[in-house]
């Protein structure tokens, strides 16, 4: 008898697996490889995540059919996995430094980001809700695992528990949706089933069509942090160290919002008329309880956990229109929030000094007087959260502002802009605290940071960048984003 | 429609400033003072002179948009980089470029603290006021028009008195909550353009093309709302003003002189730029309650005015009161009144920015603001005097000055619309007479009564220097506005054409 091995176009892969390799080197062989250079565990991850980037970039004009049972690799896919992988590269530079200051670095750290970004990549790729779970199980764990990262730190542990209990019944309660779903059609495959939910006539059926779609929005909802599923968020993200933070909100909502629109506009997109209105009003609880909750907000971790609840809820805005042009509208807006979102958690790395992590609004006091370049890069990053022209926000949030009145839902449109104008108030107090407060230290010796870190500097270099550039040229932004929603959107019915 | 210059000068002109602000940033060091205000002084006379170098070439006998720029931008969604300038904006555009200047020259005294910071901001927010004149398209003018509150709210919020946060803030939120508004509605003229029974059938956000839009008045009120809210703001229209003592007075002199000088116009600019061409049928049903809207503002801003004690304050109601008048006059909708409120934009922004600059002056001095502080100046001060009683006489309207030029059209426009509006809108002159005559009164006659101001210096050379092309604005438009009437002649003109359009058939829809 022969054994028949399965035709697996292992380039299709690639990313995937350099990503396990390198997270597989660095946590076994973290010792000797420590040895050689103090920088070379974080070089490596770093590396692997821009290998992988253009691994990734090279399948954009290569089809593998035979794959698409489970796992695609169209332009949606690497969209998102360039942004996955943008994600875990400027985690890892960011955490250097942060490793440094707290003298907690270990090949574990990296290797689990890294395992986390593989679960993220499997995600977005997946053909079916095998696949899907398949990542969002690894994303998850390796997420609780670095939520608590921080073994005697109370809160780190706290926020790895609470994490970990709230997101294993999450779990659960995603795998019971896609169980009716198969109750309801008979297969996990989201293309097969874009056709049988069409076509769905029985009353017992479409009643389990509809149980799992409450199932489904209740345990995404979860994952990206949308009201009423939000408890959790500011809990975790305070707890968990910053640098982990920046990793959760803007890397593990990509995926979720990535995976979000795929089953949504796939396999739910001929009966849109179900789900339209409940994420319009999710997403308008979401922005108006995020930007309200943000107000009171003194340490920033929990007001960077607010606000990103409250962009979630923009993007929603875009999700609930139920167009190709609100959902190209999400597609870039999670690239544009990326940078701003990661870029503020970056700034509370860099106000850290040994023996203290800075978290505190207060802690930003007198930062345009001492490191003007920073607190100027700052001021960019929140305009851009806030929506003012000339960064990417404002593009962002125009487009999906746009996208939403095209729908006709121009009542949603005024909360998210008015919640853009709540927003103000809390971002500004950042800025407030920079540039007219006076620092509560002023010894030289406090004055500048420990440890200053050059890889901190570039990623903020690039942030800027980016912000600065697509706000100022987004042309190809928006092909890119609707490019890579063609594949999906052939699929569905509407627009 | 030609560039006969062959080059792209507005383009140039609109971000000569920020090329200044790059150049602060790069080029100079925090403990060289003398340098970053040279290089400051530079790009914005730099700038002054461009924009002079417009007039010859401009062409004062047809409506449609000259030195346009125009290429795509976004071509996704439709976006053009479309710069133009016509009747309408270029006295706007002259009058930015030339307070900007005098705002820098009068801040080199003032400011000590943070120099590159704020001479960055006052180019930046040079380059946003030009944006918003100069731009035919609407998401580039929704991006200038936000990029100025950011400069603005530092202004204010870093260099300006002592409750300058809660001013900073209130004038940020404010405005942003109008613009966002605003943002709707443009989001709602470009899809409806697409819709063939309204427009031309592609969605665009090209403001000329949108000019030809006939909406039905239903949809034209709502749109016309959302604009109303961000423009009223902005005027500041009663009771839509209260932003506008606090920041004023917590401005230090040059963001007040540009706050009140320029920024206050962009919400008429706004009026008569895009609801009156736009939206006529809208701006015809709400015209009587704006203009009313716009009388009690006239009256209730000079009587608020008398009641104050602090000179600034007294001033920035004075605007409240003056910018009515050009409310009034632009929602007369005939050609006395819009052509005598396209003059009064000027004329205010020429006599409140000198106030706001003598005020600053005198507060240079003894860092007070409170009138009972003062008294007899005009006996320590003459020089001072003078140049205050002029600019005081072109507030109130006095004959002769540019002043009276603009508030005779408007009020011409206002009784041949309505006998009642002219009637309520003289009071409001002989209010803005009382309370100035009084201000004058108390401050610069009778006996020197404290101490202090004994000994204070007369104007120098350098403050006199600043306050001379003001008083010669006064001077030239009082007696003989006819050169600037007619730069505008030809696109009020046309803007009232439109105003008289038939109006949408209403059994569409």
């Amino acid at each position: 008898m022969s054994l028949v091995l399965p035709n697996i176009p292992l380039s299709a892969l690639l990313p995937e697996i350099v990503l396990t390799i390198s997270a597989c080197i660095i946590i076994f062989l973290q010792r000797p490889f420590a040895k050689v250079h103090t920088h070379a565990l974080s070089s490596l991850a770093f590396v692997s995540c821009i290998v992988a980037i253009g691994f990734a970039m090279n399948l954009w004009n290569i089809n593998y059919s035979e794959f698409m049972q489970h796992f695609l690799t169209d332009h949606y896919a690497i969209y998102f996995k360039s942004v996955l992988l943008i994600i875990s590269a400027l985690t890892i530079l960011i955490s250097k430094r942060f490793l440094a200051i707290t003298k907690a670095e270990r090949g574990e750290y990296y290797g689990l980001i890294l395992l986390a970004t593989v679960g993220m990549l499997t995600m977005v790729s997946g053909a079916d809700f095998i696949t899907i779970y398949l990542g969002l199980e690894t994303m998850a764990i390796a997420s609780y695992i670095l939520a608590a990262y921080f073994r005697s730190d109370e809160r780190s542990s706290e926020a790895g528990l609470k994490y970990f209990l709230l997101g294993a019944f999450n779990s659960g309660i995603i795998l019971y949706g896609m169980a009716l779903l198969y109750g309801a059609t008979g297969t996990f495959n989201l293309a097969e089933m874009h056709s049988i939910v069409a076509g769905l006539s029985e009353p017992g059926k479409i009643q389990l069509l509809y149980f799992s779609l409450i199932f489904l929005i209740a345990g995404f909802g979860f994952k990206i942090a949308a009201v009423p599923f939000h408890m959790w968020a500011p809990d975790v993200y305070e707890g968990a160290p910053t640098p982990v933070a920046a990793f959760l909100s803007s890397g593990s909502k990509t995926a979720s919002l990535a995976v979000i629109i795929r089953i949504f506009l796939v396999v739910f997109g001929t009966v849109s008329a179900l789900w339209q209105l409940w994420i319009a009003y999710i997403a308008a609880l979401t922005m108006i309880f995020g930007n309200i909750a943000a107000l009171r907000q003194t340490n920033v971790k929990r007001l960077l956990a607010y606000s990103s609840i409250a962009q979630v809820g923009y993007m929603l805005l875009g999700l609930a229109s139920g167009t190709t042009m609100g959902s190209s509208a999400v597609l870039m807006y999670t690239f544009i929030y990326l940078f701003a979102n990661i870029g503020l958690f970056a700034s509370l790395v860099f106000l850290s000094k040994e023996g203290e992590t800075k978290e505190a609004v207060s802690d930003f006091s007198g930062l345009g007087r001492r490191h003007p370049l920073v607190a100027f890069a700052i001021t960019i990053f929140l305009l851009s959260l806030i929506g003012i022209p000339p960064t990417a926000g404002f593009i962002g949030k125009f487009y999906l502002f746009m996208a939403a009145v095209n729908a006709g839902y121009i009542k949603l449109a005024v909360v998210g802009v008015l919640a853009s104008v709540i927003s103000v108030f809390y971002y500004m107090r950042i800025v407030v605290a920079m540039y007219m407060e006076k620092s509560a230290v002023e010894t030289e010796k406090d004055l500048s940071p420990s440890h200053p870190s050059t890889t901190l500097g570039y990623a903020f270099s690039l942030m800027l960048f980016v912000i600065l550039t697509v706000g100022v040229y987004p042309g190809p932004l928006f092909d890119l984003a609707r490019e890579s929603l063609s594949s999906v959107a052939s699929v569905k019915v509407l627009d | 429609m030609t560039n006969i210059l062959g080059i792209p000068i507005l383009t140039l002109l609109c971000f000569l400033p920020l090329a200044g602000t790059l150049a602060i940033a790069i080029c100079t060091k925090k403990d060289q003072p003398e340098r970053i205000k040279n290089i400051a002084l530079v790009f914005s006379v730099a700038t002054f002179l461009l924009s002079l170098l417009i007039l010859p070439g401009f062409k004062t006998d047809t409506a449609e948009m000259q030195f346009v720029e125009r290429t795509p931008w976004i071509s996704a969604i439709g976006v053009e980089y479309f710069l133009g300038i016509d009747g309408i904006s270029i006295l706007l555009i002259l009058l930015t470029t030339l307070l900007s200047m005098i705002a820098m020259v009068a801040s080199f005294s003032v400011i000590t603290d943070r120099l590159k910071e704020y001479y960055g901001s006052l180019l930046m927010l040079e380059t946003g006021m030009l944006g918003v004149f100069l731009s035919m398209d609407f998401v580039l003018f929704y991006v200038f028009w936000e990029v100025m509150l950011v400069p603005m709210y530092f202004l204010i919020g870093m260099w300006g008195g002592s409750n300058r946060l809660y001013a900073a803030i209130k004038f940020f939120l404010y405005t942003l909550f109008g613009s966002v508004l605003m943002l709707l509605g443009i989001l709602a003229l470009y899809f409806l353009n697409g819709d063939p029974a309204f427009g031309t059938g592609i969605p665009t956000f090209n403001i000329p093309t949108l000019f030809n839009i006939r909406l039905p008045l239903h949809m034209q009120l709502w749109i016309f709302a959302s604009f109303f809210l961000g423009f009223a703001i902005k005027v500041p229209l009663f009771p839509f003003h209260t932003w506008l003592p606090d920041a004023h007075v917590e401005a230090p002199t040059a963001g007040s002189v540009i706050l009140a000088g320029v920024l206050l116009k962009m919400g008429t600019y706004g009026f008569v730029r895009f609801c009156l061409p736009i939206l006529p049928e809208a701006s015809k049903f709400f015209a009587p309650g704006i203009a009313v809207l716009a009388l009690i503002g006239i009256v209730y801003g000079a009587l608020v005015a008398m009641a104050q004690t602090d000179i600034k304050k007294l001033v920035a109601y004075s605007s409240v009161s003056h910018l009515g008048f050009v409310v009034l006059g632009l929602f007369a909708m005939n050609s006395a009144g819009v052509t005598g409120a396209m003059l009064q934009m000027i004329n205010h922004g020429i006599s409140t920015g000198a106030l706001f600059l003598l005020v600053g002056m005198v507060y240079e001095r003894r860092h007070t603001r409170k009138i009972q502080e003062f008294g007899g100046l005009a006996h320590v001060m003459p020089v001072y005097a003078v140049l205050f009683a002029i600019t005081m006489f072109s507030s109130i309207g006095l004959p002769g000055l540019n002043g009276f030029v603009g508030e005779f059209l408007i009020l011409l426009g206002a009784f041949q619309k309505e006998l009642w509006y002219a009637a309520v809108a003289v009071s409001g002159i002989v209010l803005g007479a009382a309370y100035m005559l009084w201000l004058y009164q108390r401050v610069m006659f009778g006996n020197v009564t404290h101490a202090e101001n004994k000994t204070l210096k007369d104007c120098t050379r350098r403050e006199v220097l600043y306050m001379i092309p003001l008083i010669v604005l006064m001077f030239w438009i009082g007696i003989y506005p006819k050169p600037y009437l007619r730069l505008m002649e030809a696109s009020i003109a046309n803007t009232l054409e439109s105003l008289q359009k038939p109006a949408q058939a209403t059994e569409l829809l």
